[in-house]
C-alpha cells in the first residue's frame, strides 16, 4: 500500500532469495531480530527472528514432505492465527512452493472447491480449523514444526519470477478465480535493506484484515517492509477496535470502506481517544464522500488516503488523500497507469465513461488455470477492473457504476451468479435472481427474489440455512423476496435493474 | 438424574431492551416484536447478517459493560434468546442494574 519507489535492483541478499518474500524476512530478521513484526489484540506476538527461524524449519519440514518448487500448499487460518498464518506463509514460499491463502471461514466445500482447482498438495490449518478432506495431506504448524529435522538440507533456490501466491476472488462468471503473483510482483517497490522505511510516523499499524483477501497479503508485505509492527483485531466491531486505537497509541489504521463506516456510525470518536492516528487508509473499494468527510472529523491528525485496486491488479493502484473540493474522486495513479476504455478498447476522452483498467508498474498476475477467464480480465497489460468510471481534466478517477453481475459488498466481492447457482441447488427454489441493492455502509448488500417451485413449501430462514452450509456469511441474501415470475429481457434474462426495483422497495 | 444446564431465568426486560438493540442493529429490518417473537431462531436465519451482528454485538458490549471471549467455543450466542441467557449466566446482567 505504500510502494512509491521503485525496486531495489541493489539487493545485498544472498542468491537464494533476492526479490522474494520470504527474502524481505530474512533480512529484516538480520537487522532487526527482536522487533515484533506481528501482534494480535489478545496478546500474540512474533518477532522477525522467530519468524524467520520457525518459518525455515517448517520450510524444511514441507520439502520432507515432498513439498518442492511449484506446489501448492492451502493455508486455512482465521483472523486471530494472523502471526502463525505469516510464519507458514514464509514457510511455503521459501521450500519454493505456492501460498494458496483461505480464510477459515470459508465454508468447507469452498475451500474444497478452491484446493480441487489449483491442485494443492498439502493444506496446512489452524489450530481448532476442520480440515477439509481431500487429495491434500493436512497438518497444523506444531504437527510440522515437530516434524523439522535436525541436520536439514539445502532448500531450493526461489526467485523473483517463481509464483508466490493464488489469491482466490469472486470473479464475473460464478466461481472464484485463483489470481497467481509472482514474488516479484508481490515485493514491488519493496526495499529489504532501507534505512527509511514506511510508516515511519508510526509504531504499529492496525488492520482487522482476513487471510485470503488482498487487503490481507497487503499487510503481510507491509509488516516485513514497513517500519510499524503490524497489529490484527482478532475481531472487528468499532468498540474494540477503537479501544485498541486509544490503548495503543497506534499511529496507521487501515480499514475497508464498511469498517470506515460502521466506526462513524457508533460514533467511536464520542467515547475514545482517536488523536494517535496519523494514517487513516482506505482500501478494496471506493470511499464514499460522506464516510470520507466523517473520517476527517473523528480522526482528527489523521490523513486519510482512499487507495483503489484489486486482487487483479495489485500492485497497480490510485490514491489520494481525501479532498473535500473532489468529494468524487478516487485518486489519480499512484502506481502504475489508469485507463478508461470504450467499448472497442480504445481510450476515451476525458469526462467520458467507460470501463476502468490498471496496469501494474511490475511484473503483472494472471488467473491461475484460466486461460479463458484471464483473456476476458487481462488484456495486454491492462487489468479490466469491472467498474465503469471516468478520469476529469486533471486526470482523477471518478466510478459511476460496477458491472452487474459482481457486486461489492463490505470489502467482499460476491458473484451473484454463484449465490443463484447454490440457491437453484434448493428443492424450493424454481427460479432465482440475486442482485446488489445500495446499502450505506457496505456499499451493496445481497438480495434475492425467488420464483419458489409449485409442491414445495417455501421459507426464507430455511433457504438462508441451506444457504450457509454452501456460501461464506457475506454472500447469503439479506433480503429474499417471492416473486410469481422474474422480469426477463426478449432474451430471457433477468432485467437486474427492474428487480433492484422490485426488491429496494419495502416489504 | 438432574439436567446438568443451569437453568437460567432472564427477565422479560432484558429480552426486551436486546430486541430492541437487534431491530436498531439491523436498521430496522425485522422489528423488536418480529425479533421477540422468533427468539429461538438463529439470527442469520432471521437474515441478521454479519453486518447486523458486529453491530449488535458492539451495542452489547458497550450498553453492558460486557466482553464476550470470541474465540471460545461458543462465540457471539446466535439467536436473541441464548444471548439474553448468556448475559445472565455468564456475566450476570440484570436489565436494571446495567443497562444505561
Amino acid at each position: 500500500m505504500h510502494r512509491t519507489r521503485s525496486g531495489d535492483p541493489g539487493n545485498p541478499l544472498t542468491g537464494t532469495s533476492a526479490g522474494t518474500v520470504h527474502g524481505l524476512l530474512e533480512a529484516r530478521s538480520q537487522a532487526q531480530p527482536d522487533r515484533v513484526a506481528i501482534a494480535t489484540d489478545d496478546g500474540r506476538s512474533l518477532t522477525f527472528a522467530d519468524w524467520h527461524r520457525r518459518s525455515t524449519a517448517v520450510a524444511h519440514a514441507l520439502a520432507g514432505r515432498g513439498i518442492g518448487p511449484g506446489d501448492r500448499v492451502g493455508l486455512l487460518f482465521g483472523l486471530r492465527d494472523w502471526p502463525e498464518y505469516a510464519l507458514c506463509y514464509c514457510a511455503v514460499t521459501r521450500a519454493g512452493a505456492v501460498a494458496v491463502p483461505v480464510s477459515g471461514r470459508q465454508p468447507a466445500e469452498a475451500v474444497r472447491h478452491l484446493l480441487d482447482h489449483c491442485g494443492a498438495a498439502g493444506l496446512i490449518t489452524a489450530p481448532g480449523v476442520d480440515r477439509p478432506e481431500g487429495t491434500w495431506w493436512t497438518g497444523r504448524l506444531d504437527e510440522l514444526e515437530a516434524e523439522a529435522p535436525a541436520h536439514p538440507p539445502e532448500l531450493p533456490p526461489v526467485t523473483a519470477a517463481d509464483l508466490a501466491q493464488v489469491l482466490y476472488t469472486s470473479g464475473t462468471t460464478g466461481r472464484p478465480k485463483g489470481v497467481a503473483a509472482t514474488h516479484g510482483n508481490l515485493t514491488y517497490g519493496t526495499r529489504p535493506t532501507a534505512r527509511h522505511r514506511p510508516l515511519a510516523h508510526s509504531e504499529q499499524f492496525l488492520h482487522s484484515f482476513a487471510v485470503g483477501t488482498n487487503a490481507g497479503q497487503t499487510m503481510l508485505v507491509n509488516a516485513l517492509d514497513a517500519h510499524a509492527g503490524a497489529l490484527v483485531a482478532t475481531h472487528f466491531t468499532p468498540g474494540r477496535f477503537a479501544r485498541l486505537i486509544e490503548q495503543r497509541s497506534v499511529g496507521s489504521v487501515f480499514v475497508v470502506p464498511a469498517m470506515a463506516a460502521e466506526l462513524l456510525h457508533a460514533k467511536v470518536h464520542t467515547r475514545f481517544d482517536l488523536s494517535s492516528v496519523r494514517l487513516l487508509g482506505s482500501t478494496a473499494a471506493a470511499l464514499p464522500p460522506k464516510v470520507a468527510t466523517g473520517l476527517t472529523g473523528a480522526f482528527p491528525n489523521a490523513t486519510v488516503v482512499n487507495y483503489y485496486t484489486s486482487t487483479e491488479a495489485a500492485p497497480a493502484q490510485t490514491a489520494m488523500i481525501f479532498d473535500p473540493a473532489r468529494p468524487t474522486a478516487l485518486g489519480r495513479v499512484a502506481q502504475g497507469a489508469v485507463l478508461v476504455a470504450g467499448p472497442d478498447g480504445r481510450p476515451v476522452p476525458a469526462g467520458t465513461s467507460g470501463d476502468v483498467h490498471l496496469r501494474s508498474p511490475g511484473s503483472q498476475r494472471s488467473y491461475y488455470r484460466d486461460a479463458e477467464a484471464g483473456a476476458q480480465v487481462f488484456r495486454t497489460g491492462w487489468v479490466r477492473m469491472g467498474d465503469i468510471g471516468f478520469l476529469d481534466e486533471d486526470g482523477y478517477l471518478h466510478l459511476v457504476d460496477r458491472e452487474s453481475d459482481v457486486i461489492k459488498s463490505g470489502a467482499h466481492k460476491v458473484s451473484t451468479l454463484q449465490v443463484e447457482a447454490a440457491a437453484l441447488e434448493h428443492p424450493a427454489v424454481a427460479e432465482v435472481a440475486v442482485v446488489g441493492l445500495p446499502h450505506p455502509v457496505l456499499g451493496m448488500s445481497v438480495a434475492a427474489a425467488v420464483v419458489p417451485a409449485a409442491d414445495v413449501p417455501f421459507d426464507a430462514a430455511e433457504l438462508r440455512a441451506f444457504l450457509a452450509g454452501r456460501l461464506a456469511a457475506h454472500e447469503i441474501p439479506s433480503r429474499i423476496a417471492t416473486l410469481a415470475e422474474l422480469p426477463r429481457n426478449e432474451g430471457g434474462k433477468p432485467l437486474k435493474r427492474a428487480l433492484r426495483d422490485l426488491l429496494a422497495a419495502p416489504a | 438424574m438432574t439436567d446438568n444446564r443451569t437453568v437460567v431465568t432472564v427477565p422479560a426486560e432484558l429480552r426486551t431492551a436486546l430486541a430492541a438493540l437487534a431491530s436498531e442493529a439491523c436498521d430496522g429490518e425485522l422489528s423488536a416484536a418480529e425479533l421477540l417473537a422468533a427468539g429461538g431462531t438463529p439470527f442469520v436465519l432471521l437474515g441478521v447478517g454479519s453486518l447486523a451482528q458486529l453491530r449488535l454485538l458492539d451495542a452489547v458490549e458497550s450498553t453492558y459493560g460486557v466482553f464476550f471471549d470470541l474465540t471460545g467455543p461458543i462465540g457471539f450466542p446466535d439467536g436473541l434468546d441464548a444471548l439474553a441467557e448468556n448475559l445472565v449466566a455468564e456475566h450476570g446482567v440484570t436489565p436494571t442494574a446495567d443497562a444505561g
